[in-house]
Formats: C-alpha cells, sequence, structure tokens
C-alpha cells in the first residue's frame, strides 16, 4: 500500500503542495486527476524522491520509502526520457538491471515487453529512430521490465492514439490484476472512470476529492437531474437547480443531494408532457467540474 | 542493490556505448595522427642527418683529408670521404644524390643547391685550414709549429639539459591536455543530455544521483585511459621495435605515469565539468557555464608549456608542478626531462588527491542539487541549497 500523507513543497512564492495525501491499494487502479499546475506531477514525482518536500511522508507498506524499496517502483514521468543514441533493447534492459534484475532475467524481460508492445522488431533501432507512440511505447516498457509491485505514470495517455490508449489500458488493467498497485493521472476523465477504482482529485495542492468512484459519486453534494419535454419550448426549472448543459433538447440540472426526485418529476408534470427523466449521482467529470470550482 | 552495483552499470554504459559511438573511433584515430606526428617532428627534428658523404677530386691539398676530418669531429658530425679520379664524375654524383657535396681541386665545393647547409661551412672551413697549412708549407714554416697550443673549455651558465627528454616532456604536455579536456567535455556532454531529455528523472527513480555522477565519471575515465594507453602502447612498442625513433629511456617511466596523472588530472576536471552540466539545461548555458573551467585548464596548459618545459628543474618548476590543477600536466613533463625525485612526484599524488576529494565533495553536491531542477538556468546556490534537501538521494 502506498500513502502519501501530508505533502507540502513551496517553489518560492509558488505552492505546488499544500498538505496533500493519497492512498492506493494492491490490485486497485487510481486515477489522479486534478487541472494543469495542481501539484500532481509534484507529488508523484515525490514518490521516488526526486523533490525535497517542506513536509509529508511517503510510506510503502507502512514503511518510509526507501532505495530498496524504490526499486521495486516502476515510474513513467510526465517528461518522457530514454537516452536517445541507445537502441531501445539495450536501454530497457539496463533500465530492468538497474533496478536489480539479473542480465538473464533482464534480457528476457525486455524481449517479452517488447513482443507484447509490438516493438519487437524496433529492439536494435535507437530510440531517437522511433516515432512519438513507438518512444511512448518504449518507455512504458522501460517502466515494467522489472514488473513493479508499484506503478505510477504521469499521463500515460497523453498523445496516444486509440488503438495506443487501448494498449496502455489493457497493460494497466492487466498489472492491476497481477497485484501491483498503480497510480496513474490524466486528464481523459471518462477513460479514469472506466478504468479506475479509486480516484483522487487534487487542486491548488490540496486532494479535495478521493475514496472509491462509486463512493465518491455517492457521497457528492449533487445529483443530476436530465430532462426532455415532448415540446422543447416547455419553461422549466427545477427549485436550487443549476442547468451545466442543453443538448438537442435534453437539459441537465444540478441539484443537491437531499432533494426530492419524486417532486422535481411532478412539478415538472405538471409545466409539460416528459419524454424523459432521470435522477441519478452525478459523473466523475462533473464532480471534477464542481470540485475545483471552476 | 548496492551503489557499488549501480555504479558499475552506469559505468558500464557508459563505457559500451560510447566505445561504439563514432566520436571515440574519430577521437581514437585523430589523436593517433596527431601524436604520431608531433613525436615524429621532434625525433627528426633533433636527431637530423647527421652523416655527410663527401667526395674529392683533383689537385687538392695534402692536407685536406686530415682537415676535413678535424672540423667535422669539432662540430660533432660524421664526413664519410671518398676520392673521385675525374672532377666530372665528382660533379655528376653530387648531382644525382650519391654524395652531399664535393671538393674539387683547392678552390671549388660542389653542392646541389646552396643552402648554408652545415656540410657546405665544414668544407669551407676546412679548406681554408688546407690552404693555409699548404702556404705555410711553402713558406718553410711547419704547421705544427703553430699550431693550436693547447685544448678550449667551454663552461656553462645552465645545468645541462637533456634535448630529447624535452621531445618527451612536450608531447606529453599536449596529450595530456587534450586526453584530460576532451573527456572533461564528454562528461559535460553526457550529464547535459539525461538532463535536457529528461531520462536523468527514469534512472534516478532507481538509483542515487551519486552513483550516476561516479559511474560517468569513472566510465567516461575508463575509455580515456584506454585511449591513451593505446596510444602510449603505439608510439613505445611500434617505435621500438622498427627502431623508428630513438626514444630516451625516460619514455618508459613517463608513459606509466603518465596513466596514473591522466586518472588524477581526469578526476579534478570531469567532475567540475559534470557540475557545470548539471547546471545548464541547454548547451549554450552548458558553454557559459563551462568558462570557469576551461580558464582554468588552459592556464594550467599554459603554465606547463612556459614554466616547466624550458626550465624543469627550476624552483618555480617546482613550485608550480605541486599545485593541484596544474600538477597531472606538469609532473608528466618533468618526469619527461628525468631526474625528478621520487618523494616529489609521490607528494604531487597526495596533494592532488586531497584536492580531488575536496572538489569531488563540492561538485557531487551541486550535481546533486542541480541535475533534478528542471527548466532553465540553475543558479549555483539554488543547486547548493537544494542538495542539502535531497541528502537521502
Amino acid at each position: 500500500m502506498l500513502e502519501l500523507a501530508g505533502l507540502t513543497k513551496r517553489y518560492g512564492a509558488v505552492v505546488a503542495l499544500d498538505g496533500a495525501g493519497v492512498v492506493a491499494r494492491p490490485g486497485r487502479i487510481v486515477g489522479f486527476l486534478g487541472p494543469n499546475g495542481a501539484g500532481k506531477t509534484t507529488a508523484m514525482r515525490s514518490i521516488f524522491g526526486l523533490v525535497a518536500l517542506d513536509a509529508g511522508t511517503v510510506t510503502w507498506n507502512r514503511k518510509p520509502v526507501d532505495a530498496a524499496a524504490r526499486l521495486r517502483f516502476g515510474y513513467m514521468p510526465e517528461q518522457r526520457g530514454l537516452y536517445p543514441k541507445m537502441r531501445v533493447g539495450a536501454q530497457v534492459s539496463w533500465l530492468g538491471r538497474l533496478r536489480g534484475l539479473s542480465r538473464a532475467d533482464a534480457t528476457r524481460s525486455t524481449a517479452a515487453w517488447l513482443q507484447r508492445l509490438g516493438l519487437s522488431d524496433r529492439a536494435g533501432d535507437r530510440v531517437e529512430a522511433l516515432s512519438h507512440g513507438n518512444q511512448q511505447r518504449a518507455q512504458l516498457a522501460a517502466s515494467l521490465v522489472h514488473e513493479p509491485d508499484l506503478l505510477v505514470l504521469d499521463e500515460p495517455f497523453s498523445g496516444l492514439d486509440p488503438m495506443g490508449v487501448d494498449a496502455m489500458s489493457e497493460v494497466i488493467r492487466s498489472r492491476s490484476a497481477a497485484g501491483a498497485t498503480v497510480i496513474f493521472s490524466s486528464h481523459q476523465l471518462d477513460l479514469v472512470e472506466d478504468l479506475c477504482q479509486d480516484v483522487a482529485i487534487i487542486d491548488r495542492g490540496r486532494v479535495v476529492v478521493a475514496g472509491t468512484i462509486d463512493d465518491v459519486r455517492s457521497t457528492s453534494p449533487s445529483r443530476r437531474l436530465e430532462i426532455r419535454f415532448v415540446d422543447p419550448r416547455v419553461q422549466w426549472e427545477p427549485r436550487d437547480g443549476r442547468l451545466i448543459r442543453e443538448r438537442e433538447g435534453v437539459r441537465t440540472y444540478m441539484v443537491p443531494r437531499d432533494a426530492d426526485p419524486g417532486a422535481y418529476l411532478l412539478a415538472a408534470t405538471d409545466a409539460g408532457r416528459i419524454a424523459s427523466f432521470t435522477f441519478q449521482a452525478p459523473r466523475l467529470s462533473e464532480i471534477f467540474r464542481e470540485a475545483v470550482g471552476r | 542493490m548496492s551503489a557499488i552495483r549501480s555504479t558499475y552499470l552506469v559505468a558500464w554504459r557508459e563505457a559500451t556505448e560510447r566505445a561504439r559511438s563514432r566520436a571515440y573511433i574519430v577521437s581514437t584515430v585523430f589523436t593517433l595522427l596527431l601524436v604520431g606526428g608531433l613525436m615524429a617532428t621532434v625525433v627528426l627534428t633533433e636527431t637530423g642527418p647527421t652523416t655527410y658523404h663527401v667526395g674529392r677530386s683533383g689537385d687538392s691539398p695534402p692536407v685536406l683529408v686530415a682537415s676535413i676530418d678535424a672540423v667535422a669531429t669539432s662540430t660533432d658530425i660524421l664526413v664519410i670521404q671518398e676520392q673521385y679520379s675525374d672532377p666530372a664524375a665528382a660533379r655528376r654524383a653530387v648531382a644525382d644524390g650519391t654524395i652531399d657535396a664535393a671538393v674539387i681541386d683547392d678552390d671549388t665545393i660542389v653542392v646541389q643547391s646552396p643552402d648554408g647547409s652545415a656540410i657546405e661551412a665544414i668544407l669551407t672551413t676546412a679548406l681554408r685550414q688546407a690552404r693555409l697549412a699548404d702556404r705555410l708549407d711553402a713558406l718553410g714554416v711547419d704547421p705544427a709549429d703553430i699550431a693550436d697550443p693547447g685544448a678550449i673549455s667551454v663552461v656553462a651558465t645552465d645545468e645541462p639539459k637533456d634535448d630529447a627528454g624535452e621531445g618527451v616532456a612536450l608531447v606529453t604536455v599536449v596529450l595530456l591536455f587534450l586526453v584530460i579536456t576532451t573527456y572533461g567535455q564528454w562528461v559535460l556532454l553526457g550529464v547535459l543530455e539525461e538532463k535536457s531529455t529528461h531520462v536523468v528523472e527514469q534512472v534516478v527513480s532507481s538509483t542515487s544521483v551519486r552513483s550516476l555522477l561516479a559511474g560517468k565519471v569513472i566510465g567516461i575515465g575508463l575509455l580515456g585511459l584506454g585511449q591513451l594507453a593505446v596510444l602510449i602502447a603505439a608510439a613505445v612498442v611500434v617505435g621500438g621495435l622498427l627502431d623508428l625513433f630513438d626514444l630516451p629511456s625516460a619514455t618508459y617511466a613517463t608513459a606509466a605515469w603518465s596513466l596514473l596523472w591522466f586518472l588524477l588530472g581526469f578526476a579534478f576536471y570531469a567532475v567540475m565539468y559534470a557540475a557545470a552540466g548539471s547546471l545548464a539545461s541547454r548547451s549554450e548555458d552548458a558553454q557559459t557555464a563551462t568558462v570557469p573551467i576551461a580558464l582554468f585548464s588552459v592556464a594550467a596548459y599554459l603554465v606547463a608549456l612556459s614554466v616547466v618545459l624550458p626550465n624543469p628543474e627550476s624552483t618555480a618548476s617546482r613550485i608550480v608542478s605541486l599545485i593541484p590543477p596544474i600538477a597531472p600536466i606538469a609532473f608528466p613533463a618533468r618526469i619527461g626531462f628525468g631526474g625528478v625525485p621520487l618523494w616529489e612526484i609521490l607528494l604531487g599524488v597526495v596533494i592532488t588527491a586531497a584536492a580531488i576529494a575536496v572538489v569531488v565533495r563540492l561538485a557531487a553536491r551541486i550535481y546533486a542539487g542541480a541535475i533534478l531542477t528542471a527548466g532553465g538556468k540553475v543558479k549555483l546556490r539554488q543547486a547548493w541549497r537544494a542538495s542539502a534537501e535531497l541528502a537521502g538521494r
């Protein structure tokens, strides 16, 4: 189990982390969300000791993270980077050895991962000769070659085409199914909702929402009311509601969680003939927008 | 995993990846050519042609043979003489290069081109003396009576200098300076590459910053040492086997010591280059950051050339060669001349090693603080402080 608690980091006048805390458990995938500059990358770098925290702790299985623990971690940094002139296979294998694999194991594992990610025939090419998407795959292989117990991926989906997204999702799922703890950051909220069991939303250096996706949705202070009238000209507003979207006659409102859906339905029926009506927990993207307040 | 294993892996990567690079192969060949050329020039200009073949023909004075020998001996040159029956044959022999010069009768010296060479002077002087002896003889004076009554001694105000040693010393100074700065630059560029491509994050996420620095310096240092060893072996072995160069005996000691002094000099400069590289994130910034180091090493080189080479055992030379940045270049030069007491060399090694220990600590701290700080130029003070906070890495 990875536990980040009370992380604080200031760069001069800029506050990158302001007491952020996140928990990630084995066999589960945590989606780490937040607007640009919220502190996601700084928090992830702190797991690897790449940033000097002003305060806070990073523990792995209830012990402070040390060099030995980090050998079992895999990391895909936000700023991708491999040695441009080194050959793909040699580089992935070398990074495996650097995390404690024997030469033979590193070679075997490298071949297996390159095969799985469709890079087998590029193993002998220099990294700089690969396309952006293939460099991203090589990067993923580099973070997986030692089959880590903790996988930390900073924006793994950025810049990938739909096939790349599928391949990346499949790898993340399978590592999690194998018992690894996975945490990744992303702006693709539908993907996160689809892939993750847990979610943490960070804003201005603080974690504002955290928990399982189901909990986060059900404990949200808002509910999502979606209504369509047969005659789209019907004028009706739910009490205490806020219109967030209107498209093709379907109006979506956020209303208080404790509001009575029956009362809304009755009031709407009075206003006009209803074609459809739903009342449910909000989507992750709606929770995100509410949480970061913009 | 131990720090030693990760340092070894980093060093292994540096050495194997770079040994295969075109830059390494080109630089090895280039240095080989440079050293070969330098040695050939030094040896050729110092030993030069010391033997001349001279022909005689016609009615030359009888004492000419002895006179030529006497003058040649006094100028430390060997002259082999041959009698030609026919002046035309002697002229032809000069023209086609069989002999260097010919004396015909008592008034003509034949050379291929009038270039004022040593043999012209020798023959002119010898011929004058022979004619003078002839005249004295005609006047009834025995030349032996007015011959030089005694030897003339030459007293030098300077200590005698080993000329061949100077050649070896010059080659050593140029070579060491070249190799140390070349490989120091490689460290700089390597650090810069890791930082600008962000690969450092990936590497440091699983090893320590210090292992990365140590491995890089050791790996590149071994390449430099290998190149230097190849150069020295090629020069000494090939030169010795083919008897191309008349190498002074101090060469072998100089070669062995040079390898040790390369390691010391490289360690001293390479960690400074690494620190400079870590402060920059673009190569333009790196050039600025290396200016102080470049000034340092060029100054050391110039001091070695201008102070130590002309006068290797003067007090000034002995003092400057103990200064750590200069020692790795100055000591091998002095050893090249021969006659440096062992205790002085060992003292130089100890002082330089102590200086390296200090420089490594300072540079490693700057490097550790700066290498993970992304974006733009990092200020020295900022790196220094950041490093204190990252103490565990």
